[in-house]
């Protein structure tokens, strides 16, 4: 033993004299650390014991946190308040009208006035509701729905049958939709249910989706986690609906929760023509529609069933905003 | 390459637009001269080729209507006078017509206008072959039933018509008709020249007639360009050098144009729903609203349970027309532009009257619909929904939401409305009779007489899809006094006897009469003078003038 | 890239087929007869109803109606309106005014939508991101009636800066109001997509890749934040130039424009066959070609995506 210690001999392999720690092993060509020597283990290390978490759950830990869902989730579930038990908020009938108070401003007990036909405008609005967001929502979920579906499989798949599906959309979008709405909805004339209208809107309005959907899974198609998860074994369907579907649905939700507006105003216009609901139906459309003629001298009847129109629109277009950053784990704030 | 591509796609983007943009620019010259005196007026596109005989509608009716002067013309109130025709002479029970033509008149093409313009046009017209719309106007004409044979050639005459020299001919009718001389001044009585019949195609591109305007463009979609007839020596006074119909597809589109007063639009004679409230006041146009010639009524089809032509039906229709406020209708939502329904004519009716007996039936009174309506009930039980149904594309959705309102409220019962779609499909239920309810109806005359209003709409032999009567009214009494108003010798006896008919009407109430659209509409601030309505509640395109 | 593109060029011949057929079904199916309508609530002349039911083939089957339409077709001859006009004149005349109108709203809508998409995108959670979300959300609730009604009012009764309406033979100027009316609403979609996708991707890795290369910023945005958004707004504009291109009956309507928009409307009211078809299929058309351009623009943008 010498007191010359080299530093060698400091370290805790206790095996002095040895050149060890400066070699570099067969095939490397600089010095690399023991894996049990760095600390990085502390980081890549999983936590085991944690409950193993879909991406779903994720995002939902992720929604609970973000003010604009919250928000966004209260305004929605008042609306469906209003939409489901009407009566809590307002005590008179929205279709008993008197001439008499046509176009009357508002007073006590009429906050919104009166519209052209002397009917208090606030009860319409709130009896409105029903009719404009089953509509609205119902019509989107089942463009959403359809629309994503064939426009993924139509972008995954490729080949012929993306041939045939988006030669399929190039037909429907160039229809005419007063066409065939007209002829579409006189053969279920007697039916007095909105859903009538709801296929008629989704039967017109899945083309617009779908062509976004295919784009966003063609896109998608192509990522890395994609060609990982296949080289791991995951069937192309798997892949499709765990995988791709998820990561393209950022501009489908947009589309979709937009669209939700131009859906409330759409039944109007069919009602209008007297093809969609029976015309003592109230919807928020029907009114903004039946305004239009007073818009110079009596704007605020059209502005309340507009202003309830956009509110539920904007409470949509958060909560869509707010499910899609959930979704993407990269757009993740906190 | 591809980012190329991206840059290709926008150029040609931009290129196109620049283009677009310069060809416009080109030939935008619009009409700032102060020089020509034209009256640019409110139009819609002909529905069919400017022939007389073949137009039913406003779009080609209008500029017909200054492009040919008929054998008698009517004032700005519908009262007749002779234009073409020196004489129109009746025989002794009005079963033949002795018709003479003044001297001097000619075509703008520089042919004269013969007995022989009017009988070989006539005939075109009544003629199946030639697929003419207004063909039926001349079915009380001797012979027009040949003419709606199988195998015509197109060419046979109406053997009613007898030219005896150039400017006379004579003309043998079905049935007695004391209308007849206010008849003929309907444009499809027009006479065509020579020229027409060589090519009726081209003819309706660019039409040779003898009125006030001659023929100058027809530009599709767009407009249709008169100039002052320079030869023309009829009854009106051309205060302008030409009317020009522009071709709008909006009628709110039509008042801004007004309103801005740049030259694009002189007058319009229509005002839309968004303006009826303010147009009067509006200090960026000239209003114009009077009580006019066109009724607006509704129909519950005789054939309908519980309101069939008895006791019971009666009482209900009876109630119903009490139950609805007119005035409070023509008020809120017409804003004061139409007049309350007094009878089945209008008041630019020759032998219109406000007090005929039963017009009570047509006055607001709800205590006493109320009442009518349960006597009717201890006859039988009304229970269901009165449903009301007009066209979706005509805008009536406001009158009929307003009905149904009133009587839900003042008669207690359900009513409800029922629009559809479209005009043709609208027209398809009614001549169908497949209307389970109430339906809107309406009459715009053809000619101002009240024999067009009662006859065509309510009289036995126009029910059962013959002609008008779309709710299948059927009373011989009626029937009775039309008649004798039409064999009657002249035109106050026979106005008489039609009041005495409508008497009849406003008991039993075939259509139920809401009210008379006014003619309204509105000029530029650039018309000078001149601008008014007439009978047919279209502006006085003749008077009108710039200077 | 031939090859693919013939065979895209072969699908319309099906499509085209099944257009027309589909559409001629349709208006066939339309409730109401055009012939008796065009008599109004006058009386109807049976004799001179048969004939026009003649010359229309309006008293063939459904089926001899579509060959006979299509034989003629085949040598150009798309029929005449019930007005005596020409199919194919009155679509002639109508589409120029559609195209111009369309593209300046296509423009409009690409420039602005995509300008405000990027702010938007880029800046999430600032004031303005906030205001341009609120614009976008009046426009898409607005109907554009009111939207045009209120413009036409201010900018051209009330201030006298735009012309009123756009009449026949429309200049740029004339157009101005009525393309950024049309324009609005899918200006509103694109700012959305666009700020969705900006700020999806802004957090890839390979923007962080990019960024500590030393790239600039502006350059990270260029070459490949924006290149990588761009696909569903691509997708999107595709479909909205074929939609332009289909006219917009309201705005048409609104600015006395004659085009393709009020041309379909009137005609479906009317139950005009020959008419209806002939401009559905050009619009299809026009689709299956702005589709063809969108799938090779999605080769441009993501290298990726091979077409064979």
């Amino acid at each position: 033993m010498t007191n010359n210690t080299t530093e060698n001999e400091l370290n805790e392999s206790g095996e002095p004299g040895t050149e060890y720690f400066m070699e570099t092993l067969p095939g490397q060509d600089r010095y690399v650390a023991p894996i049990e020597e760095t600390p990085l283990q502390d980081v890549d290390s999983v936590d085991e014991s944690a409950p193993a978490t879909s991406m779903w759950a994720d995002a939902w830990r992720t929604l609970r946190r973000n003010p604009l869902f919250i928000i966004s989730g209260l305004v929605i579930i008042f609306i469906i308040v209003v939409a489901l038990a009407p009566g809590l908020f307002t005590k008179q009938d929205p279709n008993a009208c008197d001439l008499a108070n046509s176009l009357s401003p508002a007073e006590s007990g009429h906050p919104f006035g009166f519209d052209l036909q002397g009917c208090d405008v606030y009860t319409r609005v709130v009896y409105g509701t029903r009719t404009s967001l089953s509509v609205g929502v119902f019509s989107t979920l089942m463009v959403v729905l359809i629309g994503t579906l064939i426009g993924a499989i139509a972008g995954f798949c490729g080949g012929w049958i993306d041939a045939v599906l988006s030669r399929i959309t190039d037909i429907f979008f160039a229809l005419p939709m007063l066409l065939g709405a007209i002829v579409v909805l006189q053969m279920f004339k007697s039916s007095k249910s909105i859903w009538k209208v709801v296929l008629v809107l989704a039967l017109f309005g899945w083309v617009g989706v779908c062509r976004i959907a295919r784009s966003a899974v063609l896109e998608a198609k192509n990522l890395e986690f994609n060609t990982a998860s296949t080289a791991l074994g995951s069937t192309p369907m798997r892949n499709l609906f765990r995988h791709i579907l998820p990561n393209s649905l950022a501009p489908i939700i947009v589309i979709g929760t937009t669209s939700l507006a131009s859906y409330i105003v759409a039944e109007a216009t069919l009602s209008f023509l007297g093809v969609g609901l029976p015309t003592t139906t109230v919807s928020w459309g029907g009114d903004i529609s039946s305004a239009q003629t007073n818009l110079q001298t009596d704007p605020l009847v059209l502005f309340y069933p507009s202003a309830a129109l956009a509110i539920t629109v904007l409470a949509f277009i958060m909560m869509g905003d707010a499910v899609k950053d959930a979704l993407d784990p990269k757009s993740r704030t906190a | 390459m591809k980012k190329k591509a991206l840059a290709f796609a926008a150029m040609a983007c931009s290129v196109a637009m620049l283009l677009s943009a310069c060809g416009g620019s080109n030939n935008a010259s619009t009409t700032a001269d102060g020089g020509a005196n034209i009256i640019y007026a409110y139009n819609s596109e002909p529905q069919n080729p400017l022939i007389p005989s073949n137009t039913n509608e406003t779009g080609g009716g209008k500029p017909g209507d200054l492009l040919f002067s008929r054998l008698v013309s009517f004032d700005k109130d519908g009262n007749a006078s002779n234009e073409v025709a020196e004489s129109i002479t009746p025989n002794d029970d009005a079963t033949q017509y002795t018709i003479k033509l003044k001297s001097g008149w000619k075509f703008t093409d520089g042919t004269p206008v013969t007995a022989e313009s009017f009988t070989k046009a006539w005939s075109y017209a009544a003629n199946a072959k030639n697929a003419q719309k207004a063909s039926s106007f001349f079915s009380t004409i001797k012979g027009y039933d040949d003419l709606q044979k199988d195998g015509l050639k197109g060419d046979e005459q109406l053997s009613g018509l007898k030219v005896v020299d150039d400017s006379t001919f004579t003309v043998d009718l079905n049935q007695s008709d004391s209308m007849f001389p206010v008849k003929v001044g309907y444009l499809a009585f027009a006479p065509l020249p020579e020229s027409f019949y060589k090519d009726p195609k081209a003819f309706g591109e660019a039409p040779v007639g003898n009125g006030p305007y001659k023929f100058k463009s027809w530009d599709h979609n767009k407009q249709i360009e008169l100039v002052k007839n320079t030869d023309y020596k009829g009854n009106e006074d051309v205060k302008n050098d030409g009317v020009t119909f522009k071709v709008y597809t909006d009628d709110t589109a039509a008042y801004r144009d007004i309103q801005s007063n740049n030259g694009a639009l002189d007058v319009m004679e229509s005002v839309p729903a968004s303006f009826t409230k303010t147009f009067k006041s509006d200090k960026k146009v000239q209003p114009y609203s009077e009580a006019g010639s066109v009724i607006q009524t509704f129909t519950i089809p005789s054939t309908l349970e519980h309101f069939k032509n008895d006791e019971e039906g009666q009482l209900r229709r009876e109630a119903i027309s009490m139950a609805i406020d007119r005035d409070q209708i023509i008020d809120k939502v017409l804003n004061g532009n139409a007049t309350a329904a007094t009878d089945f004519t209008s008041p630019k009716t020759p032998g219109y009257s406000d007090s005929l007996t039963g017009s009570d039936n047509l006055k607001f009174n709800a205590s006493k619909a109320k009442e009518l309506w349960a006597k009717a009930d201890a006859i039988s039980k009304y229970t269901g929904t009165l449903t009301f149904s007009y066209n979706a594309d005509g805008g009536a959705k406001p009158i009929y939401d307003a009905v149904v309102n009133q009587l839900k409220k003042n008669l207690g019962i359900d009513a409800a409305t029922n629009p559809i779609p479209t005009f043709q499909e609208f027209r398809d239920a009614v001549t169908n009779r497949q209307m389970t309810g109430a339906f809107r109806t309406g009459w715009q005359p053809d000619y101002p007489s009240a024999e067009n209003y009662l006859w065509q709409l309510y009289s036995t032999a126009a029910a059962d899809g013959k002609g008008s009567n779309d709710g299948d009214y059927k009373n011989s009494a009626f029937d009775d006094l039309c008649l004798q108003a039409a064999a009657a010798k002249d035109t106050d006896s026979a106005n008489k006897l039609y009041q005495q008919a409508q008497e009849i009407l406003l008991k039993d109430l075939p259509a139920i009469p809401l009210y008379y659209s006014n003619a309204s509409g509105v000029a530029s601030l650039s018309v000078k003078s001149g601008f008014g309505m007439d009978w047919q509640n279209l502006p006085t395109y003749t008077e009108m003038s710039k200077k | 890239m031939g090859k693919y593109l013939l065979r895209r060029i072969l699908q319309m011949i099906p499509v085209v087929l099944g257009t027309t057929l589909l559409v001629y079904a349709l208006v066939f199916l339309l409730p109401g007869d055009p012939v008796k309508a065009m008599f109004g609530d006058k009386p109807i002349n049976e004799a001179v109803a048969a004939q026009i039911r003649a010359e229309y083939h309006l008293d063939q089957p459904f089926i001899i109606q579509y060959f006979i339409y299509l034989k003629n077709a085949l040598t150009l001859d798309f029929g005449n309106t019930f007005a005596g006009q020409p199919v194919i004149d009155e679509i002639a005349r109508a589409f120029p005014v559609t195209i111009k109108l369309g593209l300046m709203a296509f423009v409009f809508e690409a420039i602005f939508g995509v300008t405000f998409g990027i702010i938007s995108g880029l800046k999430k959670g600032k004031w303005y991101d906030t205001v341009i979300l609120i614009v976008s959300l009046l426009l898409i609730s607005v109907p554009t009636f009111v939207t045009g009604f209120v413009l036409q009012y201010l900018l051209g009764i009330q201030w006298s800066i735009l012309p009123v309406t756009a009449g026949a033979d429309p200049t740029f100027l004339d157009l101005l109001m009525p393309a950024m009316v049309l324009g609005s609403v899918s200006m509103a979609y694109i700012i959305r997509l666009t700020r969705a996708e900006i700020s999806s991707n802004i957090a890839e890795d390979y923007v962080r890749t990019a960024r500590a290369k030393g790239m600039n910023n502006g350059q990270v945005m260029l070459r490949h934040v924006l290149r990588n958004s761009l696909i569903p707004v691509v997708t999107y504009l595709g479909q909205d130039i074929g939609g332009l291109m289909g006219g917009a009956m309201i705005t048409e309507q609104i600015f006395n424009i004659h085009g393709i928009g009020f041309l379909t409307y009137q005609s479906i009211l009317k139950g005009e066959a020959n008419l209806v078809v002939s401009i559905v299929t050009l619009l299809m058309l026009i689709f299956v070609v702005c589709n063809l351009v969108v799938d090779m623009l999605y080769a441009a943008l993501d290298p990726r995506i091979r077409y064979a």
